[in-house]
Parts: C-alpha cells; sequence; structure tokens
C-alpha cells in the first residue's frame, strides 16, 4: 500500500475503536465456541471471519440509527455498542441478560442502542427495518435503518417485499448481505442463478435502488462504503444495498458438522479480517505491534471479566416465565 | 340517536385516534384513494394524505413486518388485510415477530400494531374469500384477537385496541359492514376483555360472537313466543375473555349453547366449552352444544353455501337439545 | 409397609366420630406425631396424630360424615405402597334407617349400571338437601335427572318446608348427642319444677366490692356466687347431689358442679368438681378456665363429665325463669333467671328496694320429692340474702 491507502483518511481514534471492536467479536466467539459446548444451554451462531462487516457498518451509524440483525447477531450488537457482560449473561440465560435470560442468542437486542433484535426467522429483521425506515420518514427525523442478512435471506419473499416498499416509499434503509457463501449446509452458488452469483447486489437494481458489491473482509472498504450508504439514505435519496462478500469459518452453530472441503475453509482463513487490518495498520504507520498488543490485552480481559459477571448471575425464577406476555 | 353503518363506525374508530396521534397511520392495499376493499377507509386519504393512509403492494407478509418495525420505533401502525383469508400470508410476521417482541426482550418494547380484517362468509365468495380464522390467533400467546358484533362495539372497540401497546388482531365481518345501529356523536370507548350481554334470558344461555350473534337473536325473538327464554353473550374479545360474565350466564341459566361460523373442529367453541365444563361443572344441567361452520371448506353458490354455514335452525335445533 | 389409622372412642359411650376437617390430605408426607385431622366426639373434639412417619395414602373417614369407632379411617404408607381399595364399613346403628336425613346413596336403579344418570346441578343440590338421587324420576334424554327433576322431587317429599330453598343439616358430635339425652331425659325422668325468687342485694354488694378491690384477676360472677352456696347447701341436703339408678338413689361423696356454656358446637356443661373444697375466688377462676376452653373447642373428656348437680342461667338474655332439663345421671338441675330491681314493703309499710334473682330447681321426683325440693331451696334463698363466709 502507498500513502494513498484509504485507512489513511480515517482518523486515529476511529481506527483504534474499529481494531479494538473486531477484536471484542472474535474473542467473545471464541470464547462461546467452548461455553456453548460446556457450560450454556441452546445454541450460538458464529461471527467469526464476517467481523469487518458489522464493524465497519456500525462505524458508520449513530447510535440512534436502528439496525435489525439475524440469527448470526452477536456481532451487529458487539459492533452497534453491546455489553459483553449482558450479552453472555443472555447465553448464559441469567437475569444479568439483555431479556433477562429467557431468550438466549437469538434474541438479543436493545431498544436504546437501537439494536430492534436478532432474529431467529429468516430474513424476520428485514421488513421491520423498512418498517422503522418508515417510522423515521413519518417522524421527520434524519435517522437511519440498517438491515443486515445473509444471501439465504435474499431469496425469502420477505426480501422481496420490503426492498420494493423501501424503493417505493424511498425510504432511509441500507441492506447489508453478507454473502458469506454458506447456507447452512448448502453453497450459495446453487439456490442462485450463474448471472447473479458473482454480484448479488445487481438484485437491488429490479427495484430501483443502487447496490454495490463489495469486499467483506476489508474493513476500510466497509466502513467507506456504509458512509456512502448511510449517507445516501440519511439525506433522502432513499434505499442502497451493499453486498459484502466473505466467509463464515465456522459451522453453521457452534458444534455443528462441517460438511466443508478443509482447503476451502483454510483459504479463507489466509484472508482474515483482522489480520487484513493489522498488516494496513503496520505498514501506514498507524500503529505499532505493542500497541495492538496492548489493546489485545485489554479486550482479552474485558471478555473474561464479562464471562466471569455472567457466570455469578442470577438464574431468573420459573414463575419469571409468565411475565411480559403482554405489555 | 344517529344510526351509522358498522364500516362508518370503524372509520371513525381510526379517523378521531388519527387527529390524536399525528404518528398514527393506517396502511393497506387499496385503503388510499380507492377507500378500500369493503369502503371502510372512504375519505381518509383526502384528509390524512399519503404515509398516514397508505396504499401498499400486495405483500401481506411485509406489509405487516412493516407494521411491527413502525409500530416499536414510534409510530403506531393500522394495517389493513381485508380478507382473513389473506392472512397465512402473514403468519410469520404475526405470529413470529409481533406477538413474541415484548415477551422475547423481557418487556424492553411492546409492538402496539393494530391488524384489521373481516372473517365470513354469506356473501357467496367461495373457498378462498370467505374464512374464519380467529382461533388460529387466539393459540398465540402475546397477542389479543377482537370480535365486535355491531357497530357501536366495534367503534368503542377499535379505538381500545388502538390505545393497547400489544399487537391486536381486530376481526370484522364482510357480511356485516352495510349493517346499522345507534352510535353516539360523542368519543367513547370499550375496554378489550369485557362481553356484553345482547339479550337477558333464565333458559339457556348462548355464547355468539361477530355475525352470529344477530342469527341468534332472531332465533331468541321466535323461541320467546313460546315461552324459552334465551340468554345471549356476546363475548366481544375472545383474548382477554371475560370469563366472569359468561360463567355468572351459566350458573343462572345451566344450559349451554356456543355459536361461531368459524368451523366446529378446532374452532373457538371447544376452548370456551373446556372453560365451562372446568369452571362451571356443578352448574350445568345438560351437556354443551357448539353450532359452527361444518366441516368443509366454504362452497360459493347459495344452497351449498347455506348449507355449511351455520344458520337459524341449526342455532335454534341446538337450543332445543339443551332444553330437552 | 402399611400402617391403619384408627377412629379412636374417646369415650365408653362413643359410637361415632366425625373429621371436621383433614390438615393432611392423600400424597401428602406426615411425621410421627402430627396432626393428620381433628375429629368430633359425642363429647369432645380430639386431634388425631399420626402413629408413624410417611406418605398419607388413602382417605377412608369423610369429612363431616358419621364413622364408626375403631374402624380404620385412613392408610398411611411408604411412596411405593399401593392400598388395597377395602370396602368402607357398614354403619352400625339404625341410621340407615332415617332415609330423608341420609347422605345419597349409590343407585341400583337407572339404566347406566350403577351410576345414577343426573346433570352436574341436580347431583349437586342432591347433596346439599340431602336427597337420595336413586328416588328421583328423570325426564331428560335416557332418563337423566336434571336441576327442575330434583326441586321438584324435593317439593313433594319436603312438606314441611314450604319453599324449595330449606337447607337440611344432619347432627353430628356433641349437638348429637345433646339432642340424645335430652330426648332420654325427657322421655325417663319425672320431672317438677320449683321456683322462688331471693333478694340478692347484700351478696350482690360485696361481690361488687370484691371485684373492685380485688382489680383485674378473677372476676366473680353472680352463678359463681350461687355455685358456692348451692355447692354448700348440697351438703346438707345430699340427695339432691345424686343419681338414681335401677331403683337405688346413689348419693355422691363430692359435689361436681356442671356449669352450662354455649358454644359454637353446641350445649356443653363444664364441670368443677369438689366445689365444696373451693374459696368462691377459685372458683370463679376455674369457671373462666373451663369455659374458655370449652369456648375454643379445646375441653378435654375429664372437664366435662362427673357432674352431680348442674347450674343454668339464661339471665343475660332478659329470661326470667325457665323450667330447665335434668342431664341424664343427676337429679336435680337449677335455672337463674335475670337479675332485677324489686320493691317490697317492709314491716312499716315503706317501699324498700332490693335486687332480685328467680330461680328455678327442677327435680326428678323418683328421688327427690316436693318438700325436699323446697327445703333446699329455701335454704339456698336464705344463704344467698345472707351471705357469710363467701369473701373469707
Amino acid at each position: 500500500m502507498e500513502q494513498n491507502d484509504p485507512i489513511t483518511q480515517i482518523n486515529a481514534k476511529d481506527i483504534r475503536k474499529i481494531y479494538e471492536t473486531m477484536l471484542k467479536i472474535r474473542m467473545f466467539e471464541t470464547k462461546e465456541k467452548d461455553l456453548i459446548q460446556t457450560e450454556q444451554e441452546g445454541f450460538a451462531h458464529s461471527y467469526v471471519g464476517e467481523e469487518a462487516i458489522a464493524t465497519g457498518v456500525a462505524a458508520a451509524l449513530r447510535q440512534d440509527d436502528y439496525i435489525t440483525s439475524t440469527h448470526r447477531g452477536h456481532g451487529h450488537m458487539i459492533a452497534k455498542g453491546g455489553e459483553l457482560g449482558k450479552m453472555y449473561g443472555e447465553l448464559y440465560g441469567r437475569t444479568s441478560g439483555y431479556c433477562r435470560g429467557r431468550s438466549g442468542s437469538l434474541h438479543i437486542a436493545d431498544f436504546d442502542l437501537g439494536v430492534l433484535g436478532a432474529n431467529g426467522i429468516v430474513g424476520g429483521g428485514i421488513p421491520i427495518a423498512v418498517g422503522a425506515a418508515y417510522s423515521i420518514q413519518l417522524r421527520k427525523s434524519d435517522q437511519v435503518a440498517v438491515a443486515f442478512f445473509g444471501e439465504g435471506a435474499m431469496n425469502q419473499g420477505l426480501f422481496h417485499e420490503a426492498a420494493n416498499m423501501a424503493a417505493i416509499y424511498q425510504l432511509p434503509v441500507v441492506f447489508i448481505v453478507e454473502v458469506n457463501h454458506w447456507q447452512c449446509g448448502v453453497r450459495y452458488e446453487t439456490v442462485y442463478h450463474p448471472s447473479v452469483i458473482e454480484n448479488v447486489a445487481i438484485r437491488a437494481q429490479s427495484y430501483g435502488f443502487p447496490g454495490e458489491k463489495i469486499d467483506g473482509n476489508d474493513v476500510v472498504e466497509v466502513y467507506q462504503y456504509a458512509k456512502k450508504a448511510i449517507e445516501n439514505a440519511r439525506s433522502g435519496k432513499g434505499p442502497y444495498m451493499l453486498a459484502c462478500y466473505t466467509y463464515r469459518i465456522e459451522t453453521h452453530f457452534m458444534g455443528d458438522i462441517d460438511i466443508r472441503p478443509a482447503d476451502e475453509v483454510n483459504e479463507w482463513r489466509k484472508n482474515d479480517p483482522i489480520e487484513n487490518l493489522e498488516r494496513r495498520m503496520v505498514k501506514a504507520a498507524i500503529m505499532s505491534g505493542s500497541e495492538m498488543e496492548e489493546i489485545r490485552d485489554s479486550v482479552s480481559t474485558q471478555v473474561t471479566q464479562a464471562i466471569d459477571f455472567a457466570r455469578q448471575s442470577s438464574k431468573p425464577e420459573p414463575e419469571s416465565a409468565l411475565e411480559h406476555v403482554y405489555s | 340517536m344517529r344510526k351509522i353503518e358498522f364500516r362508518t363506525a370503524v372509520r371513525e374508530a381510526m379517523e378521531e385516534e388519527m387527529r390524536k396521534d399525528p404518528l398514527l397511520f393506517l396502511f393497506g392495499y387499496d385503503v388510499g384513494e380507492y377507500g378500500g376493499e369493503f369502503r371502510v377507509s372512504q375519505g381518509m386519504h383526502a384528509e390524512f394524505g399519503d404515509r398516514r393512509v397508505q396504499d401498499a403492494p400486495i405483500n401481506e407478509n411485509g406489509m405487516v413486518g412493516l407494521g411491527v418495525g413502525a409500530s416499536i420505533t414510534g409510530t403506531k401502525a393500522i394495517i389493513e388485510i381485508a380478507f382473513m383469508d389473506f392472512l397465512p400470508m402473514a403468519m410469520d410476521a404475526i405470529v413470529n415477530q409481533a406477538a413474541k417482541f415484548n415477551y422475547t426482550f423481557a418487556g424492553q418494547r411492546s409492538v402496539p400494531l393494530v391488524l384489521r380484517t373481516a372473517m365470513g362468509g354469506y356473501i357467496r365468495a367461495a373457498e378462498q374469500h370467505s374464512q374464519c380464522l380467529e382461533n388460529w390467533f387466539v393459540h398465540v400467546p402475546g397477542l389479543k384477537v377482537v370480535v365486535p358484533s355491531t357497530g357501536y362495539d366495534a367503534k368503542g372497540l377499535l379505538k381500545s385496541a388502538i390505545l393497547d401497546p400489544n399487537p391486536v388482531i381486530f376481526v370484522e365481518h364482510k357480511f356485516m359492514y352495510p349493517m346499522k345501529s345507534e352510535v353516539p356523536e360523542e368519543e367513547y370507548t370499550i375496554p378489550l376483555g369485557s362481553a356484553d350481554v345482547k339479550r337477558e334470558g333464565t333458559d339457556v344461555t348462548v355464547i355468539a360472537y361477530s355475525y352470529m350473534v344477530h342469527l341468534t337473536l332472531n332465533v331468541a325473538k321466535k323461541l320467546e313466543k313460546e315461552g324459552i327464554s334465551v340468554e345471549v353473550v356476546d363475548p366481544r374479545s375472545l383474548v382477554p375473555l371475560d370469563e366472569e360474565t359468561i360463567l355468572n350466564s351459566v350458573r343462572k341459566t345451566n344450559r349451554v349453547v356456543i355459536v361461531h361460523e368459524a368451523h366446529e373442529r378446532g374452532g373457538w367453541g371447544g376452548e370456551m366449552a373446556a372453560i365451562i365444563a372446568d369452571k362451571a361443572f356443578s352448574d350445568l344441567d345438560a351437556p354443551i352444544k357448539r353450532v359452527g361452520a361444518r366441516n368443509t371448506p366454504i362452497p360459493f353458490p347459495a344452497q351449498l353455501e347455506e348449507f355449511i354455514l351455520p344458520s337459524e335452525d341449526r342455532i335454534e335445533a341446538a337450543i332445543r337439545e339443551v332444553l330437552a | 409397609m402399611i400402617t391403619k389409622v384408627i377412629m379412636p372412642q374417646m369415650s365408653l359411650t362413643m359410637q361415632f366420630g366425625t373429621v371436621t376437617e383433614w390438615v393432611k390430605l392423600p400424597g401428602d408426607y406426615v411425621k410421627e406425631g402430627e396432626t393428620i385431622c381433628t375429629i368430633e366426639g359425642d363429647k369432645a373434639i380430639l386431634d388425631v396424630e399420626a402413629p408413624v412417619s410417611g406418605i398419607l395414602k388413602k382417605i377412608v373417614a369423610k369429612k363431616g360424615t358419621e364413622f364408626p369407632v375403631k374402624e380404620v379411617m385412613a392408610y398411611i404408607g411408604d411412596p411405593g405402597d399401593v392400598i388395597d381399595v377395602e370396602p368402607e364399613p357398614e354403619p352400625k346403628t339404625a341410621a340407615a334407617e332415617a332415609d330423608k336425613g341420609s347422605a345419597p346413596v349409590q343407585s341400583t336403579s337407572s339404566s347406566k349400571g350403577g351410576r345414577v344418570n343426573a346433570s352436574p346441578v341436580a347431583k349437586r343440590l342432591a347433596q346439599e338437601k340431602n336427597i337420595n338421587l336413586s328416588k328421583v324420576k328423570g325426564s331428560g334424554p335416557d332418563g337423566r335427572i336434571s336441576k327442575e327433576d330434583l326441586l321438584a322431587y324435593f317439593a313433594e317429599e319436603a312438606p314441611q318446608s314450604g319453599d324449595s330453598s330449606s337447607i337440611g343439616k344432619q347432627l353430628t358430635g356433641i349437638k348429637k348427642t345433646v339432642a340424645e339425652r335430652m330426648a332420654q331425659s325427657n322421655r325417663e325422668i319425672p320431672h317438677f319444677h320449683l321456683s322462688i325468687s331471693c333478694d340478692i342485694s347484700e351478696a350482690n354488694k360485696l361481690r361488687k366490692e370484691f371485684n373492685n378491690k380485688k382489680g383485674s384477676g378473677s372476676h366473680i360472677s353472680l352463678t359463681d356466687v350461687v355455685s358456692w352456696s348451692v355447692s354448700r347447701q348440697l351438703q346438707k341436703h345430699p340427695v339432691l347431689n345424686s343419681s338414681f339408678t335401677d331403683n337405688q338413689v346413689i348419693e355422691h361423696r363430692d359435689v361436681n358442679i356442671g356449669l352450662a356454656v354455649d358454644t359454637p358446637n353446641g350445649l356443653l356443661v363444664v364441670v368443677i368438681k369438689d366445689a365444696v373444697s373451693k374459696s368462691l375466688e377459685e372458683l370463679a377462676g376455674e369457671r373462666q378456665v373451663l369455659t374458655q376452653r370449652a369456648l375454643e373447642s379445646k375441653q378435654t373428656v375429664e372437664d366435662i363429665s362427673g357432674a352431680t348437680f348442674s347450674i343454668t342461667n339464661l339471665g343475660m338474655f332478659g329470661i326470667l325463669t325457665f323450667d330447665p332439663i335434668i342431664s341424664p345421671g343427676q337429679v336435680a338441675i337449677l335455672s337463674l333467671g335475670e337479675l332485677k330491681n324489686a320493691f317490697e314493703l317492709d314491716e312499716n309499710n315503706a317501699v324498700k328496694p332490693f335486687e332480685q334473682i328467680s330461680m328455678t330447681l327442677g327435680c326428678d321426683h323418683r328421688a327427690v320429692d316436693g318438700v325436699a325440693g323446697a327445703k333446699f331451696l329455701a335454704d339456698l334463698k336464705e344463704s344467698l340474702s345472707q351471705p357469710s363466709g363467701m369473701y373469707d
């Protein structure tokens, strides 16, 4: 990279925060892979390998902007400012969790942070983000809504309905498609027409708004394009789609079987988004090795403390399951 | 007092609330200039304009999902899906999203959405346009289900539904839209979960809702001439349910018939009968009878449809049977 | 291992007990010595304790209905034990003959092979009104008995209650005993009654002074004053402190004064033993303790047996005089009426006020004749109008 590496346009504080966030997600998910198979109940879906997308997009958002997330939602939540302790609390099923321990990984939400929920239904969050954008427009606010979803959800009728409505009403919503190549045990190439595979974002044009393909493992690129798409929405120019090409390093859920060829996975490991960023930061002399080490240690400590906090939290009483059916 | 059509009463409820809350909006296909598939929203687009009375594409699941997203971010949505038969297209948004939010997120945010739809037959609209599916939604915790039988009830209940912070399925009836009833000019609300004794009697309690209330009242008038005194209780909302009023009636008359237009098998009558058999067992003088549509899809021509759907004859026969 | 819990026989005359409450229910774990139910006998109420620890497996004696003594009323066992159903014991008296007042029995006359075909509301009303369903004709489908059928039967068969809103209540326990004993007394004892009015001014004045002086503590009542005097007089008139059996008059050495107490469970007579040896204060104290126990249904068998002479007071209700019924086993009973202000003329024809109380002595003419009774009463009056030695 030369002097005009776009990374140099980002100020140092923001870069530091981006790096720290990606590490937080990586370490959170790595630890979680152990915990879910030993101490915790239920299921969790790993975001390892995709950190650049959540981080890059969130870096371009305000706290009062909304996001909807998926079953693979830990990364989005952390990137939007979620507290590690409350997240582990929810995964452990404790009252200190975001949903008081009753819902687990698939349903983490914090409305104060603008996170309108992870969602266990593939595509379920997409029209909700569009609805949030409808509300923004009705209230004449300058907020933006972002829908995160995978390329698998893009085949849901729900996506089609939501994208069309976003376009016809010119809503301030950005669609982030995380093309991570695998839908549980199915390659995405088998459920998309060859003319679409290379860039699923061309579907955006059929609704009437722009869509671009970007490198989902390059956090700087994600950040730059996200800024563009979000500003576009914020200024009233309507929806935007970014198809972020990446790879799901881990299995569909933590502890699942892996039918993928080992060399395919290993090839993508070499394109690790965090290592990519580290190399660039060193090359552009933005951060030294020891500074990075310091951040790593700090994040590692935060993760450990969060796990301890969660482990010591109380469990909800069985009768608490009767609460909140109705408001 | 003035008499207005059922559809007018529904419209007035929406208009009154939308004038008070500038962020309340109505969303559905054909609700705009067209005035709604059953003419409920006639004139509203002229008053409130786009986005507040907004035509939608034909995409039920997306519409309800949009309603959920809007309702949880500060703008309450009234979604109109005119035919209840189309609600299966929106089941994910209703059952997995709207019904679950408040519970799943432990009370962080509720979904104050109203989904207005119309059930029922008697209009020769055939198998895919005549169904009564309200009991599907009674079965999902987190939803409320309202089934008004008159314009007066509809207006008061709809206002309460709009003000309720929970998702409400508000089920009107296609055949009842032109039916007139007395509705006061002044604003009023009727709380959800309050049943109404539409006719007092001593010999038998007939629990009926929506259009069936009218058929039942006809039968009651006829039987009065024979000295049979029929009490007609209209639950008005199925969730929440006013059990006390219903059970008090059962304790008074000791005999029960439940009438609904939905199919007998798996219909709401079974739910109500189980509650009565549990909580008022020692007050029953006869088995509980249900009258509903026979267990077939609803055919189109008059003589077939009337054979399948509940009729006054069948309601009368059930009443006589429990009085035997 | 299965342990039987037996309905205890609390007195020689007790034939039936009634469970007033099951404190533990089938499935509950009970500890040895823990109360599992309370029962009411013919004289007293008792907490039945678990003889062993274990699970209360089965209850045989139903709450509120009579159950024969010495029969198995419940089973305690280990969690895995299965109780084979034993047939319920037959009632041992002629209670089975009283069909109007008996609980509904299994019908053998309906079409459903042993079960009565009646609607749920008809069954409930039958139980409330103590109607035998097998006697009711059903006019519903398959001969089902409806509420209307039941009410029609009730109106026909219960003419003394003009409307169908009366509710029959079977007597059990203490009330049943009282009913039987009063009937027996009425049948067997030739009663006569003597009334006298008495100037009790001096005794009452002394009583009030004593109570004021003592402050709180043993509060002496008029009944206590009378008890004291009666007990001393009975020493001089022993025939009134006796029993009549088999043509014999048996005079008792001790004077045990029975005092009638109105309790929530019925009329009980608490007994102050050896009243002669007790001072007025002691009599009052013991009366209070015994009465309190009876009111709380905690009376022991000892508390309510052994009376040789009884006193009963209805003066607090404004009753002037009444003729009391003698308790079987005694030959006399004294009733007290209301204390009233009265006037009499003295030797100078001047009006003299005094406090008057009327007393009526019921006597068993087989043991006590008119003169004996009259002499006793006259001496009693004398001792009450000029009390001496009461407050020593």
